[in-house]
């Protein structure tokens, strides 16, 4: 055994090298015009309007259909989280978990308007793994609550900016839900790993 | 040892295969060391290697906006294109996509279906690829041995919705920032190449002891970025720190070298 420590090269100060942001305005992802409260976590959310997203984007015949689309289920899910909330404070797990199923199973609905961003597909993809990888397990009431706050800041900015959605992305993982498909690291060959 | 210093496949283990048993060993592993070291270099190989395969199904994604026709693509790639190319089955993945996995459909999906699966691997690969990014500092105790001629850029997203991982490789103007650290020691230089055999017939080999032996015999000669990729597996034995072991899933290759110069591997 060698005692000899080697000493890494220490790196010198070197001119900062320009970052380049991702500042990539996907599909559908562009800001409103008018200030809307973005979200990006409940500490983070500042209101910059108090006008309601119901009177930004009203049911006319002009409307973006995938924005309307949104809204209506979005509100649906939230109204069965709070359901599901209000049994759970209550003690009564399994109403809590039944709410909970019939959210889950407006998941695929909530899917079909991703046309409106990938910041909102992603969170909404990211909630239907995360229930796959549940495997029926009922939702904690921290979860509850987690996945219940980031659907109402959803709605609130169903625009929100990729990287951004990520923050909220983060949040459900925090909360313990595994929220990427297992299935993800069938792409990735394991030819360094001898455990095959 | 009370020490772990983390080799890239457990770096990629930790990172890219949510939920496995793999990751799990990965983890389990960690929380048995007093601290765990996670150098650049691990960083930089598993941004050039698995997670630029992520970010290349993602792309195909984005290209075809069809699972099938991903799939269809990546699995004709030759053999040479790179070892993280796996050939994975589109039931495998439709399956799991589905709340319960029992409801498979028919082997033909229809054209729906398959844009919808599409976007929500796509979805999926964007989010892993940024959250593993963010997050591959904060894998280990330390971070540690930051490489000056390498730029740890974030990856992005161009405007057509592909990924942008560049950098990849070291400031090519410079000459490698570990070159004089080796030279200074030739001693382990020796057991090194020592350690790899002569008559190997594995590419990778044959280019590591040819590095080795340049390093060796003519110290003078600059240390190229591509050189110093091709060090590759040495690069951990060399620079462990002395009270770690090399945490690895790649014994065949990290053994021999640790061993060489008075240095432990281990799996998880």
């Amino acid at each position: 055994m060698t005692d000899t420590i080697i000493a890494f090269p220490k790196p010198t100060a070197r001119p900062s090298l320009p970052v380049r942001e991702t500042g990539v305005a996907l599909r559908g992802t562009t800001q409103p015009v008018v200030g809307l409260p973005m979200g990006g976590g409940s500490a983070r959310a500042t209101v910059q309007s108090a006008i309601p997203i119901d009177a930004l984007y009203p049911a006319t015949k002009e409307s973006a259909p995938d924005v309307l689309i949104a809204l209506g289920l979005l509100a649906d899910a939230i109204a069965l989280l709070e359901e599901a909330r209000t049994a759970s404070k209550a003690r009564d797990m399994v109403m809590a978990d039944r709410y909970v199923q019939r959210f889950q199973a407006a998941l695929p609905g909530l899917f079909t308007p991703r046309g409106i961003g990938d910041g909102y597909g992603v969170i909404i993809n990211s909630l239907h793994f995360a229930f796959i990888n549940q495997r029926g397990k009922p939702l904690s009431f921290d979860q509850l609550t987690t996945v219940w706050r980031v659907l109402r800041e959803l709605r609130n900015g169903p625009f929100v900016q990729f990287e951004q959605a990520l923050d909220y992305v983060g949040e459900l993982e925090t909360s313990g839900l595994q929220i990427d498909p297992e299935a993800i690291s069938e792409l990735l060959d394991d030819t360094d790993d001898e455990d095959e | 040892m009370s020490d772990a210093y983390l080799e890239t496949t457990i770096l990629t283990n930790i990172l890219l295969k949510p939920g496995s048993k793999k990751q799990a060993a990965a983890k389990f592993a960690l929380a048995r060391y007093q601290e765990t070291l996670l150098p650049v270099y691990s960083i930089k190989e598993w941004k050039k290697g698995p997670l630029d395969h992520y970010a290349y199904v993602h792309d195909k994604l984005v290209q075809t906006k069809s699972l099938a026709d991903t799939l269809g693509a990546i699995n004709s790639l030759s053999p040479s294109y790179a070892s993280y190319k796996k050939s994975t089955s589109l039931e495998s993945l439709e399956a799991a996509t589905r709340l319960q996995g029992a409801q498979r459909r028919t082997a033909i999906l229809s054209k729906q279906l398959d844009k919808e699966l599409a976007d929500r691997y796509r979805l999926a690969l964007a989010s892993l690829i940024v959250r593993t990014w963010r997050k591959r500092r904060n894998v280990a105790t330390r971070t540690i041995q930051d490489l000056e001629c390498y730029t740890e850029a974030k990856p992005t997203l161009d405007r057509d919705g592909y990924f942008d991982l560049k950098p990849q490789k070291c400031d090519p103007d410079h000459e490698c920032c570990l070159a004089d650290a080796l030279r200074a020691r030739p001693d382990l230089l020796k057991k090194l190449r020592d350690a790899i055999p002569e008559s190997s017939s594995r590419e990778e080999d044959r280019n590591r002891r040819k590095v080795l032996k340049q390093l060796i015999n003519t110290p003078k000669l600059p240390l190229t970025e591509e050189q110093c990729r091709r060090l590759g597996d040495a690069i951990f034995a060399f620079f462990c720190p002395p009270n770690a072991i090399i945490l690895t899933t790649n014994m065949r290759d990290h053994q021999p070298l640790a061993v060489a110069v008075g240095k432990i591997a281990q799996k998880p």
